[in-house]
């Protein structure tokens, strides 16, 4: 995994601030390879609650990572107790570590 | 007597709030004419089936990320600069954007960046997340038109007159 402690804590905070503390987070994509450089930090955020506005939680979600790691290239899935199963949630939870 | 501004800087930013004016009004276009329509979920369902209304949001999409990055990569820095403040990142300019009451709120303007994907992305596999993007979207459209309305109005309150420095 290429994340600093730092930026581990600074995404885990994140989700329990925006999502409650039985949120989870998985890091997948180019991050979660060793062999890789650079590369965007795809995350999913998975809830086992109904989010009443998920546009408007990414946007907190997005916001507060922003701030709290710098201006990046950020990618985020949200997964609520609504959103259909998709090929991209799958992957995720197959590559990605769970930070 | 003091400056209230750089001149070095008011040709820069009068061309910055020209071109956001042009692409304002193209994106007022596009929001007007597609929220007009009745768009809820069963829309959104049927969007894989209606490659011309595909094509409407496309456009509308688009039209906001290009206002969008013109406002955070030129218009905001060179309004910055204008009063004298340095703005290296975006962050920067945002935050200076605030403080001079060009915009309401930075978080919202960053909130704003990410939308594009999932109104790209979503609504092939999630159309309620895409749903929700496109309202919030259409908020922030408020938000930008805003942004270009108070920068006209600070460069009228200051007398910033382009002109002047090109001399």
């Amino acid at each position: 995994m290429r994340l600093t402690l730092d930026q581990v804590q600074a995404i885990k905070q994140t989700a329990h601030a925006v999502l409650g503390e039985d949120a989870r987070v998985i890091l997948f994509g180019s991050r979660a390879d060793d062999t890789k450089k650079g590369g965007d930090i795809d995350l999913l955020f998975e809830t086992d609650h109904a989010v009443a506005n998920r546009a408007t939680t990414v946007g907190a979600l997005y916001v507060s990572l922003i701030r709290k790691l710098g201006d990046r290239k950020i990618d985020i899935i949200l997964k609520d107790v609504h959103t259909p199963q998709a090929p991209v949630l799958e992957i995720a939870r197959q590559t990605g570590i769970q930070l | 007597m003091s400056l209230k501004y750089l001149p070095e800087h008011a040709h820069a930013a009068l061309l910055a709030l020209d071109l956001g004016r042009k692409e304002a009004e193209h994106l007022r276009y596009s929001q007007s004419t597609l929220f007009a329509l009745p768009i809820d979920l069963v829309w959104v369902q049927a969007l894989g089936n209606r490659p011309d209304l595909a094509e409407k949001v496309e456009a509308f999409v688009s039209r906001f990320g290009r206002l969008q990055d013109h406002l955070g990569d030129k218009l905001l820095p060179r309004f910055a600069a204008l009063v004298g403040e340095s703005s290296k990142t975006l962050l920067d300019a945002l935050a200076v954007a605030e403080k001079t009451d060009l915009l309401v709120s930075a978080d919202a303007f960053i909130a704003a960046r990410n939308l594009r994907n999932a109104l790209v992305h979503e609504y092939m596999h999630d159309a309620q997340t895409f749903l929700d993007s496109l309202f919030a979207a259409q908020q922030a459209c408020h938000m930008f038109f805003a942004v270009i309305a108070q920068a006209e109005t600070q460069i009228h309150h200051l007398g910033v007159n382009g002109d002047r420095q090109r001399r």
